[in-house]
């Protein structure tokens, strides 16, 4: 039973992970239509960047605030967001392209995101300071490492925040407009360039979030996109692409479903992505939809 | 106050619209007339900037807005209210009107601009808090125009407002637009049935496969026999040439 409660916080922490990946699609992908998958390089960039504040900029070591740490990662991959999104996407909308051609091009973006990273800080990983120490917490019945119970609380906090810019903010309700129809959304007044321009720039700053959140646990290093891409990806198709909670809910499900299936199941530890790639292959062919539906245009 | 010069465009392949040119003056209600298909909605997609490709001259209000994106046009005066309404169903009404917002700066104007939208339509206001997709189709149609006034236009374009509602509801709407037009709220109203196009506006075009035929005053086109018969007539005629 302690083993089952031990595994709920690390389930938990990972699901929050793979929950913020799979808000970071959305974010970009319920306006634009727009699949985005360089977001996994975008949380190794976040990583990178939240670590390079922490350690190398000053080193032997910072002991500024997190905080900073934080605020780096969410204005620096907001503007790369933002930047991607003007060089790369704009350019290809405005000569009236397909939504494939975008979803190609940042497919380009990631790999020289990837790239760049190897060059920038090599090919070994680095190791990210967690913000409370290697400390154990227990909570109750309830025992992790101090670095999840802070990746829930932030997680927690941001989907919060996220939920209540969409269902009660101007802004929230204008993105949402221009995913239930874009010429309506047009004709209001939105403009629907700067819209696009912005899902990116926070989709960016949220899969930068998650890398940097992540990186105690697994070292800052330029092959950690690909997992989390695959499992955020996972978590979005489990958990509807309309709502915000629905991508919570689907990194917390696929989370639960590796971490129980891990252990119970003889499945080897090379395997383990086979979880994310059973659940999305099952989903897609049983629940296209996912459990948390869109809004209906109609 | 609109004036579009030879307007060309359409949405991928070929041309819906071949050169037309309209211009609709200041405080001036005009119709646009023309049967299934003659490219009246193209022609509104084109002259909001929602039209996939166009060439031609738009002006607003003296200005050359050709290049002008459609959230810049709203932000200068000009909204429409689109065919089939097209407005945000899950939402609700308060929410669907504030969008119609977007493009107002400035608080204070719009909690006048609610005021004044309720005013004209006061169902409305009694259904601020519902599901814009669960109401009748009428108070969907006064949601649509309501939420294109929310922009404060000077020049309102309405595409077929009043196809399937009920005579009464018609006639609230017919209500509606003529306080506005008192109010001096330039229109420009697509149409398809005469009789209520005569009772809107003063002046009108008639459109037929992407060009403009005719343009009459309302009082010597309702003296035409059937405006059925002048869509006949006039499709008829290239082919004699
Ligand atoms: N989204 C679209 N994509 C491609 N072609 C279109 C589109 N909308 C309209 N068309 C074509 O453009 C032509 C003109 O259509 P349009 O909707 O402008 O006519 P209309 O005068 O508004 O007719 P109605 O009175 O039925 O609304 C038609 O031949 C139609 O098939
Ligand atoms: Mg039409």
């Amino acid at each position: 039973m302690d083993d089952f409660l031990e595994l709920t916080v690390s389930a938990m922490a990972s699901g929050c992970i793979y929950g913020l990946m799979a808000l970071a699609y959305l974010i970009v992908l319920r306006p634009t239509s727009i699949i985005n998958f360089a977001i996994g390089e975008w949380s190794a960039t976040g990583a990178f960047v939240g670590v390079g504040m922490l350690s190398t900029l000053a080193w032997p070591r910072f002991e500024g605030p997190y905080i900073l740490a934080i605020v780096a990662v969410v204005v620096v991959l907001g503007l790369l967001g933002w930047a991607v999104e003007r060089l790369t996407v704009r350019p290809l909308i405005r000569r009236g392209a397909a939504v494939t051609s975008p979803i190609l091009a940042l497919l380009g973006v990631l790999v020289i995101f990837r790239e760049s990273l190897t060059l920038i800080y090599g090919a070994d990983p680095l190791p990210s300071p967690p913000p409370f120490g290697f400390k154990r917490i227990e909570i109750g019945a309830f025992a992790g490492a101090s670095q999840q119970f802070f990746i829930i609380a932030v997680t927690l906090s941001l989907f919060a925040l996220v939920w209540l810019f969409f269902e009660r903010t101007v802004w929230g309700r204008a993105f949402e407009a221009v995913a239930l129809n874009r010429r309506a959304a047009a004709l209001m007044g939105i403009n629907l360039g700067r819209v696009t321009a912005l899902a990116f720039a926070g989709g960016a700053a949220v899969a930068g979030l998650a890398g940097l959140l992540m990186s105690p646990m697994t070292s800052a290093h330029y092959m950690m996109g690909l997992p989390l891409a695959i499992q955020g990806f996972t978590a979005l198709v489990i958990g509807g692409v309309g709502r915000v909670e629905g991508a919570l809910l689907g990194g917390l499900i696929l989370a639960f479903v590796e971490q129980l299936g891990a252990r119970y199941l003889p499945i080897p530890s090379g395997l383990t992505l086979a979880f994310p790639f059973a659940l999305l292959i099952l989903f897609l062919l049983l629940r296209p939809t996912g459990l948390i539906a869109p809004r209906e245009a109609r | 106050m609109l004036e579009a010069e030879r307007i060309s465009g359409g949405y991928g392949g070929g041309d819906v619209l071949h050169g037309v040119s309209i211009r609709v003056g200041n405080g001036e209600a005009v119709a646009l007339l023309g049967p299934n298909g003659a490219g009246k909605s193209t022609l509104m997609a084109a002259l909001t900037a929602t039209l996939p490709r166009r060439s031609g001259v738009l002006r607003l209000a003296g200005h050359d807005v050709s290049a002008a994106p459609s959230h810049a046009l709203v932000a200068s005066g000009l909204a429409l209210v689109p065919e089939g309404r097209q407005i945000f169903a899950p939402f609700s009404v308060r929410d669907n009107l504030r969008l119609g917002a977007m493009a107002l700066a400035g608080r204070s104007s719009l909690a006048e601009r609610f005021e004044h939208v309720y005013a004209l339509f006061p169902r409305l206001a009694q259904r601020a808090d519902q599901r814009a997709g669960a109401m009748s189709g009428g108070e969907q149609q006064m949601l649509a125009i309501g939420r294109a006034l929310m922009s404060r236009p000077t020049i309102l374009l309405l595409d077929e407002p009043f196809l399937g509602l009920a005579p009464k509801i018609i006639d609230e709407i017919l209500t509606a637009l003529a306080l506005l037009r008192r109010d001096g709220l330039t229109l420009l109203l697509v149409e398809q049935k005469l009789p209520i196009a005569l009772s809107a506006t003063t002046r009108a075009y008639v459109m037929l496969k992407g060009e403009i035929v005719l343009e009459a005053g309302c009082e010597a086109l309702a003296r035409r026999s059937d405006i059925h018969d002048l869509y006949f007539s006039l499709a008829a005629q290239p082919a004699q040439k």
